[in-house]
């Protein structure tokens, strides 16, 4: 038969976990047609001899609801083999909302995401309502990736609740309201529900969802559960150091996965390598499994950082004579930098804030210098290799804040640095992405881009666990990847390599794949900042049946789709 | 939505190996509609609570071929949660036949895989020619679960070469018209091509596929690979623990596998009189992929035996004095056994056969000697541990065939009792089932059904290395027993539990699954008698969405299909 595309020669890891083995993968329709081997030329042919065949990396938690709207490939998780996300997460959503409140909408993601009001601006043109309206608007778009979205409770509750939703307990009637909406939400399309119990606007002020008692939440969730689908993602409790509110959270969580039947999901990280309270979140998902709910948590591939460059954030942007000089441009900023006096001035108070307090880009209050040993220097994607801002102040004899002036001048301003925020510990994170109830995800993709670059966690897993250090074999990775995570959140026609499945699909090579170090980038609507991750090795990237990437270069294809709940599209 | 069938309150396992997870399934139109909490009702619904719900097992290897044409359901493997299987193994098929030729065909079936000629005439209505004929008359038949199958290379031969298949090469004529047949197979729905090199006929001359050179193998291998699909199965060559014939042998199969990029498997065991051999094969297959070659082995999860009974086979039925009593009905055998003087003589000669040549049960004659009464052990319980007639006699202090007749008596001559062929130690199997190139499959149900009885390998996987050795967890068994075979042979729409999939399932018991004690029955065509064996502890076996089984008994559904290769699929 006449295929669209043939894939020759490569050796194919089908994202079950079971050993690689040799053959060609035919592709029509956008679906796998033929494993097997192929003697014809497709439409279009690839030799991946020497390379992976797998199925596109799915990431279960990204933030890329509005980015959507303006970026047609899905950047930065295309490049490293992610071929379809699950937006929506944490209760941020675009939708319900009708045009004359967009402004509320923009800015819940803008303070808690910390995503461009400018970009929300300039790069969405508001279409919708409903959810189901803007599955539709988000249809209607040119993309590279596929897209499933949760509908949000702060943004639901701001629909129906209007400004009381900042403040106030919803009445039985907006709770019924709520309810409504996410069922007809889920039977739409919408993969299920998302709320955060946490996240702060920039006044302190808890955002809409984290203002609901607890038993809103469990009844929107029961309600979402009568559907019969959906995956409900919270952005839980903070209970670290208190026992207590632990222990009162977990019975929360374990009864309502139980009474629901929905699956849970949360993300866990390893913290700074201390008290592994972590285990205590990993023991209850056993537990809730045990007693017959549903619970999954989501996990990182590595360290958690808060990147640093002056052409994006620096850690004393807010700081006194710091905050004229970052107002600048770019050029100015490097003669400022330059004059001894001024100089002079920075390194004064970024050695000493003489008591004053200000305010950071994640809305909390610095007092103190930054922690210099934690402050790692990228210039390499070796992590061994990053050494930290604290040995090579010693090394040059200098102190660290003139160090940060020294090499930023030394590289146009263009070096970058990290502060691993969480997950400090490797072992531990071996130890969580091994959990039989972990998927490997969370890359936050589209959310805080002027300040995280985690949409690489995929090919780190391949650069780094598996290559680098051999803790887990390439079928192994793939599998985390791809069918634990299509599994988790019901992609069933996802997530393997296997006849009639959707052919989202990458050609790697094993020996060379990995992310390439981050760069600043302008390119957001409104000319707002990003940081941007580009990989190697990775020389065809697949979604729906069309090359989309060229070794991580853009074909023009467009082919990512809208991934509908198993409702949609069984009706 | 309206659900034909809800199983509800289960415990999930899918098939990958991801742990369990406790949710409801809903099928519609034969397929897995929904994996959820679900709060309606089907047209029916089964209570899981406290059940696995698993995909249906495959067997990769069966010779159900004829039994297909009378056996309904698909038994016996349909007792132990199989719900699909791999027919026409080791080279011999029903197609392409003549219908004039289906007496040349029996005596294929009947010699080496001892299917009962009266039942293939009494039992099979002859309506085809070529291969694809005859997976068209499967279509029409009703089946109780799925089939998918090889063109045989025995068949194939003698429909192109008539009877000098079994004496000579094939011309250029006929390997083109081997190769041609073999391309039209795969692409009507075969799924694949078998052959044997080992297999002789009760005449002790060889099956028509094992006289063709390995050029002949190799060509048509390679002609099935130029349509993209197709698995290839043999039963592969003795190497007479010669070096020299086995780095030839390995290295001809390496060859084959690499060049012509099929999938190429064949059967496994550890043989007694070669306890480690299974390892240089285990080897062949890390050397085969690490080429650039797709080669798995079919191993199984036990033991292989011989099951014997006084309402089956004896391994005196050939000797002096047992002829005559054999002969007779099984009533009247009794009687006999219990006459003191008759007995006498029947003792003697079992243990005293002198230098007299008899009838074996292989078709062969060989000298009579006593068997090795340590290997022949007493099945009074399925699971074991099994204690020889040695060992009892001994304890007892009467010869070993005395008690072999007062067991039987005692037992109404129901008692069965086993010696092993191969796979006697236990570790040796667990490692074999954990190589990442083997598949647990391996039944041979529909062959040798006077036997032997491995349709119950499956359930054996659950009660042994699950429960009893604790090897394997729940989900790494049901893996290697439903998505592993299922991607080896490419049956892409099962194997998982998966929506969108087909609903092949079953709700089994992980306390209580496992196999109950074989039988002897004379229920084949023609009053033939062969060893049946049921299972416990499933409570639904689910076929294209319908239940088929319920507590290991048939509901009158035939949701069976013929699993035809992804070829034929896609043109349909």
């Amino acid at each position: 038969m006449p295929y669209d595309l043939v894939i020759k020669n490569g050796s194919i890891i089908d994202g079950s976990g079971a050993p690689a083995f040799h053959a060609d993968v035919g592709i029509s329709g956008g679906k796998i047609a033929l494993i097997g081997r192929i003697r014809e030329n497709g439409a279009e042919t690839i030799d991946a001899e020497g390379h992976v065949v797998s199925p596109g990396f799915i990431d279960g938690h990204t933030h890329m609801d509005a980015q959507v709207f303006w970026d047609r490939i899905g950047s930065s998780s295309c490049y490293h083999g992610v071929t379809s996300v699950v937006m929506g997460n944490c209760g941020f959503t675009l939708a319900p909302c009708p045009e004359e409140q967009q402004d509320l909408a923009i800015r819940n993601l803008e303070r808690a995401e910390d995503i461009a009001r400018e970009s929300m601006q300039e790069g969405i043109k508001w279409t919708w309502e409903t959810y189901p309206d803007y599955l539709d608007a988000v249809e209607a778009v040119p993309k590279g990736i596929n897209y499933a979205g949760y509908i949000g409770h702060s943004a639901l509750r701001t629909y129906v609740m209007g400004e009381r939703a900042f403040t106030e307990q919803a009445t039985e009637d907006e709770l019924a309201a709520m309810c409504r909406i996410v069922q007809e939400a889920v039977r739409a399309g919408a993969i299920g529900f998302s709320t955060s119990r946490t996240h702060r606007l920039f006044t302190d002020k808890p955002v809409a969802s984290a203002v609901s008692d607890w038993s809103e939440v469990r009844a929107i969730v029961n309600a979402m559960g009568e559907t019969g689908a959906g995956v409900f993602e919270i952005a839980g409790d903070i209970t670290v150091g208190d026992p207590e509110g632990t222990r009162d959270y977990h019975d929360r969580i374990r009864q309502l996965s139980i009474e629901s039947g929905v699956p849970m999901t949360w993300g866990v990280a390893a913290g700074d390598g201390g008290e592994p309270y972590w285990r205590g979140k990993l023991a209850l998902l056993d537990e809730v499994a045990a007693a017959g709910g549903r619970m999954f948590a989501q996990a990182h591939s590595r360290t958690l950082d808060v990147m640093f460059s002056f052409e994006a954030r620096t850690p004393f942007d807010t700081w006194d004579h710091w905050r004229e000089i970052r107002a600048l441009p770019l050029e100015e900023q490097k003669v400022k930098l330059g004059d001894p006096a001024v100089r002079a001035r920075l390194l004064g108070i970024a050695d000493n804030p003489e008591g004053k307090a200000f305010r950071n880009s994640f809305g909390g209050l610095d007092t103190r210098p930054p922690d210099w040993d934690r402050i790692l220097i990228m210039d390499t994607l070796i992590d061994r290799d990053q050494r930290s801002m604290s040995d090579v102040a010693a090394e040059r004899g200098v102190h660290p804040a003139q160090l940060f002036i020294d090499l930023a001048l030394e590289t146009d301003l263009k070096a970058l640095w990290r502060r691993p925020a969480t997950n400090l510990n490797q072992d531990h994170v071996l130890e969580i992405m091994k959990h039989p109830h972990t998927v490997v995800t969370l890359s936050d993709s589209g959310a805080h881009v002027a300040q995280l670059m985690d949409s690489s966690l995929q090919s780190h897993v391949l650069s780094h666990w598996v290559r680098a250090e051999q803790k887990l074999t390439m079928e192994e990775a793939v599998r985390l990847l791809t069918y634990d995570i299509s599994r988790q959140w019901g992609l069933y026609d996802r997530g393997l390599v296997r006849v009639g499945l959707a052919a989202d699909l990458l050609v790697f090579d094993p020996n060379t794949v990995g992310p390439r170090l981050p760069t600043v980038e302008r390119d957001l609507p409104g000319g707002s900042m990003r940081y941007k991750q580009t990989a190697d090795g990775i020389a065809a990237t697949v979604v729906n049946g069309q090359v989309m990437l060229r070794n991580n270069e853009h074909t023009g294809a467009q082919s990512g789709q809208v991934l509908r709940s198993p409702l949609a599209r069984a009706s | 939505m309206r659900y034909d069938l809800v199983i509800k309150n289960g415990s999930v396992i899918d098939g990958s190996g991801t742990p369990a997870v406790h949710a409801d399934v809903g099928i519609a139109d034969g397929k897995i509609a929904m994996i959820g909490r679900i709060r309606e009702d089907g047209a029916e619904t089964i209570d899981a609570e406290g059940h696995v719900v698993a995909p249906g097992f495959i067997d990769g290897h069966t010779h159900m071929d004829a039994q297909v044409f009378w056996d309904k359901l698909g038994s016996c493997s349909c007792y132990h949660g199989v719900t699909s299987v791999v027919m026409g193994n080791c080279g011999f098929t029903l197609a392409p036949a003549r219908e004039e030729e289906a007496e040349l065909v029996f005596r294929n079936l009947e010699r080496a895989e001892d299917i009962s000629p009266d039942s293939m005439r009494a039992g099979i209505k002859w309506s085809w020619e070529t291969y694809p004929d005859y997976l068209d008359t499967l279509d029409a038949l009703p089946k109780g679960i799925n089939y998918a199958g090889y063109i045989g290379h025995s068949a194939l031969r003698t429909y192109v070469m008539g009877e000098r298949a079994f004496t000579e090469q094939a011309t250029e004529d006929e390997l083109a018209a081997m190769a041609h047949n073999v391309r039209e197979a795969v692409r009507a729905g075969a799924i694949g091509f078998s052959t044997s090199r080992i297999h002789t006929l009760y005449s002790d001359k060889m099956v028509a596929s094992a006289v063709a050179d390995w050029s002949e193998v190799r060509a048509i291998v390679n002609a099935m690979s130029e349509t993209g699909a197709g698995v290839f199965e043999m039963a592969g060559e003795q190497t007479y623990r010669d070096p020299v014939l086995k780095d030839d042998y390995f290295g001809r199969q390496l060859q084959l596998a690499v060049e012509s990029g099929v999938p190429y498997t064949w059967g496994l065991i550890s043989g007694p009189g070669e306890p480690q051999d299974w390892r240089t094969y285990l080897r062949l297959l890390d050397d085969v992929a690490a080429a650039g070659g797709n080669m798995f082995a079919q191993v199984h999860s036990r033991s292989l035996n011989l099951l014997q009974s006084f309402e089956s086979r004896t391994p005196f039925d050939g000797w002096d004095h047992w002829r005559e009593v054999r002969s007779l009905p099984i009533e009247e055998q009794k009687v006999k056994l219990r006459d003191p003087a008759i007995r006498a003589k029947l003792v003697d000669i079992a243990t005293n056969p002198g230098d007299k040549l008899f009838p074996n049960s292989w078709g062969g004659i060989s000298p009579a000697r006593p068997p090795n009464w340590s290997r022949l052990l007493i099945m009074d319980t399925v699971e074991g541990e099994h204690r020889s007639f040695a060992e009892v006699a001994a304890e007892r202090g009467v010869k070993p065939v005395e008690l072999m007749i007062d067991l039987a008596l005692e037992h109404d001559l129901k008692l069965i009792w086993r010696s092993a062929t191969a796979n006697e130690n236990d570790d040796h199997v667990l490692k074999m089932m954990r190589h990442p190139h083997t598949v647990v499959t391996f039944s041979d149900s529909g062959a040798h059904v006077g036997m032997i009885m491995d349709s119950s390998l499956q359930t054996h996987v659950f009660s042994h290395w699950v429960r009893k050795k604790q090897e394997l967890t729940l989900e790494e068994a049901v893996r290697m027993l439903t998505y592993e075979p299922a991607t080896r042979w490419g049956l892409h729409d099962r194997g998982l539990l998966r929506m969108g999939l087909a609903a092949d399932l079953v709700v089994f018991d992980p306390e209580t699954i496992g196999g109950n004690m074989p039988t002897v029955e004379h229920d084949l065509p023609a009053g033939e008698m062969r060893l049946k064996q049921t299972g416990r502890g499933i409570a639904a076996t689910i076929v294209n969405g319908q239940v088929l089984l319920r507590n290991n008994e048939h509901t009158g559904a035939q949701p069976g299909r013929v699993l035809r290769g992804p070829l034929a699929q896609t043109a349909h």
